[in-house]
């Protein structure tokens, strides 16, 4: 129980982070229309809405027959995909569409639901309700084998302009093609670096394979990966009153990532999905000085990727080092500095001089991440953590290092702990 | 017993530590049953233990009042009878609704139509009970009757929109919650720590809402639910 204090729980999820969601935020990410309308005006593509009802009227007289053969109608204020009624296909008569289950629906039932969600049977405390109907996402075929019917979307929870975490979600079967995790949709984590799947968990319990199939959960690579990322940010920047919150994004086969809708208050599961805990990661992000869209999704990568690299090289076998190695630091302009560095296990993240770093580019405001003001016995100094890139014993290794004054020290380097999986070190 | 240590109770001047003290006897002079009156003191304690089970435990169960509302209901049915009431009236009302699953009218006009049904399944059960003179439970009192019976329909709305893992963990969830307040609101250490100390109790309930109120730890099944992220 090392991890108790790392672990996000809903109360601290509630008391802590959702008190930075402030009403009106809210207020836009509990109704789905609202959203749409601010994304739309921030230029964020999200899926087309075909029909809006505000009253019944609207809904005896719209021309249902002239729907094309898949699309969604939802309640605007639904919330846990409750109330969504995803239609698959037109079937033989005019008129009639099959629903994702294989049942037959016609206009008059659609009708009726529609009326329903109108008077509040999907809302909050079942107050009056908007119901729209919106395209169907047609589905990128790298996830067709993964999904029974229904799209996958990303989950990705963002907070002060930082992804902290994401996750695919992968309708099944007992979820009727919806993607949410309380209706029993598979949740997968996500690395945040390269967008390849880890673990997945299907109502609470952790899956490898793809129920009823031999298909892998992790491994899979999710395409458009930076643009997910970026559009995630882009999304809490255009609703700057949500501090914490979670995005998901749908995959158009033809037209990229979309933003589908916003959640105030998203779920815990994602850690499970992750394997990761996320209040650590969000006490890391918390506070930090984030400039751009950019820059906050380089501290996502920078901070939480996995260490897929390392697996990778562990399965070549291990390499012994010395305590004294010979590194290769790839500079600004893409020339590798050679020098000595320190092997420390002593310390945790790596360390590299301040003139040296500034010699060979890497003080660029840009490839600073944050920097903080250390107090230490020699007074107060600022200390920038930057994006680093280096060699040792032949592995590329991408990770992020303190900068200090190293003028006096024997070395100008020291690699620390974290970007040693998979070395042994002899010295 | 409790009127026992009622009648000998020694007030002593009236001051900020007795005063909860004087309103009772005062109470009860003025014609109100003593135990009214320290379950009105017990009730914020049951709210309080309630939302103990929420934030420290992680038992969701249908929000605050429905639980502390049931446990009232028990109080005169008696918690083994009732609980068994509750569970079967919560089954039928389920039923009702799977079986009115296709009927297209609106929904509030629907739910109202699974009442009534439900209510007519109830009559002959009622007075087949009658027959064995087992009549104890419903005359025991109408209105925790019917509460039992609202809440039930109100579970089993919500449970339909669930998915049946959860809908039983959420039904477990309220019977749990609903017994710890019975158990608060019918104990007779707690009725005669009240009687005695009444003032007391009021500041240690201040404390155990504001407690719990801030907590922000993890919550007891939460443990379970991340266990592998926190071996992680």
């Amino acid at each position: 129980m090392i991890n108790a204090g790392k672990v996000l729980g809903l109360n601290a999820r509630n008391r802590l982070f959702l008190a930075t969601n402030k009403k009106e935020g809210r207020r836009i990410a509990d109704s789905k229309l609202l959203t749409k309308r601010i994304l739309r005006k921030n230029h964020l593509p999200t899926p087309k809405i075909l029909a809006v009802f505000k009253n019944p009227q609207a809904i005896m007289t719209f021309p249902w027959e002239t729907l094309p053969d898949n699309f969604v109608l939802k309640p605007s204020k639904g919330f846990g995909g409750q109330g969504v009624m995803m239609v698959k296909k037109k079937a033989k008569w005019a008129g009639e569409w099959y629903l994702m289950d294989g049942r037959l629906v016609t206009i008059k039932d659609l009708r009726f639901h529609a009326l329903e969600i109108l008077s509040g049977r999907f809302s909050l405390h079942n107050s009056m309700d908007v119901a729209f109907i919106e395209e169907r996402i047609k589905i990128q075929k790298i996830f067709a084998k993964y999904v029974w019917h229904g799209v996958p979307d990303i989950r990705v929870i963002v907070f002060n302009k930082v992804p902290v975490a994401a996750m695919l979600r992968l309708p099944t079967k007992e979820s009727l093609g919806k993607s949410n995790l309380h209706q029993g949709a598979i949740g997968v984590g996500v690395d945040l670096a390269t967008g390849i799947t880890t673990h997945g968990v299907l109502n609470g319990r952790f899956i490898k394979y793809i129920p009823g199939t031999k298909r892998k959960i992790n491994g899979l690579k999710i395409p458009e990966w930076n643009k997910i990322l970026t559009l995630a940010v882009r999304a809490q920047e255009a609703v700057p009153s949500l501090g914490y919150l979670g995005i998901d994004i749908v995959l158009d086969k033809n037209r990229g990532p979309m933003i589908l809708e916003l959640n105030a208050r998203p779920g815990l599961e994602i850690q499970n999905a992750n394997l990761a805990p996320l209040k650590k990661r969000l006490e890391r992000v918390e506070g930090l000085e984030v400039k751009d869209v950019e820059h906050g999704v380089r501290i996502a990568k920078a901070l939480f990727m996995e260490r897929f690299a390392n697996r990778v090289m562990a399965e070549e076998g291990i390499k012994t080092i010395g305590s004294l190695e010979l590194v290769k630091i790839v500079a600004a302009d893409g020339h590798k500095e050679e020098i000595w560095a320190k092997i420390d296990t002593g310390a945790w993240r790596t360390s590299i001089d301040e003139t040296l770093a500034k010699k060979l580019g890497l003080l660029e405001e840009k490839n600073i991440l944050w920097t903080k003001t250390w107090k230490s016995s020699l007074g107060k100094e600022v200390r920038p953590t930057i994006e680093l890139t280096f060699y040792l014993a032949g592995r590329k290794i991408k990770t992020v290092a303190g900068v200090a004054n190293r003028q006096n020290l024997r070395r100008l380097m020291i690699v620390g702990r974290r970007d040693l999986e998979g070395f042994l070190i002899k010295p | 017993m409790l009127e026992e240590i009622f009648f000998n109770q020694q007030l002593g001047s009236l001051g900020i530590t007795n005063f909860l003290r004087y309103a009772i006897h005062w109470g009860v002079s003025q014609g109100y049953s003593l135990e009214f009156l320290l379950l009105l003191l017990l009730l914020p304690l049951a709210l309080g233990v309630v939302s103990l089970g929420r934030y420290l435990i992680g038992l969701q169960g249908l929000g605050l009042f429905t639980p502390v509302m049931m446990g009232v209901a028990f109080l005169s049915t008696g918690l083994v009878p009732g609980l068994i009431f509750f569970l079967l009236t919560f089954l039928l009302e389920i039923l009702v609704i799977f079986l009115l699953r296709r009927l297209k009218i609106h929904f509030m006009a629907k739910m109202a139509l699974v009442l009534l049904l439900v209510c007519l399944i109830l009559l002959p059960l009622l007075l087949f009970l009658g027959r064995f003179n087992y009549t104890a439970l419903f005359n025991s009192a109408l209105i925790p009757i019917l509460i039992l019976i609202l809440v039930g329909e109100n579970l089993a709305e919500i449970q339909l929109r669930k998915t049946p893992r959860r809908a039983v963990r959420a039904v477990l969830e309220t019977l749990v919650l609903s017994s710890l307040a019975f158990w608060v609101l019918s104990s007779l250490v707690l009725q005669r720590i009240v009687l005695l100390y009444p003032e007391a109790v009021v500041i240690l309930t201040i404390a155990l809402d504001i407690w719990v109120g801030q907590f922000v730890g993890l919550r007891l099944l939460e443990y379970h639910r991340f266990r592998k992220v926190l071996k992680k």
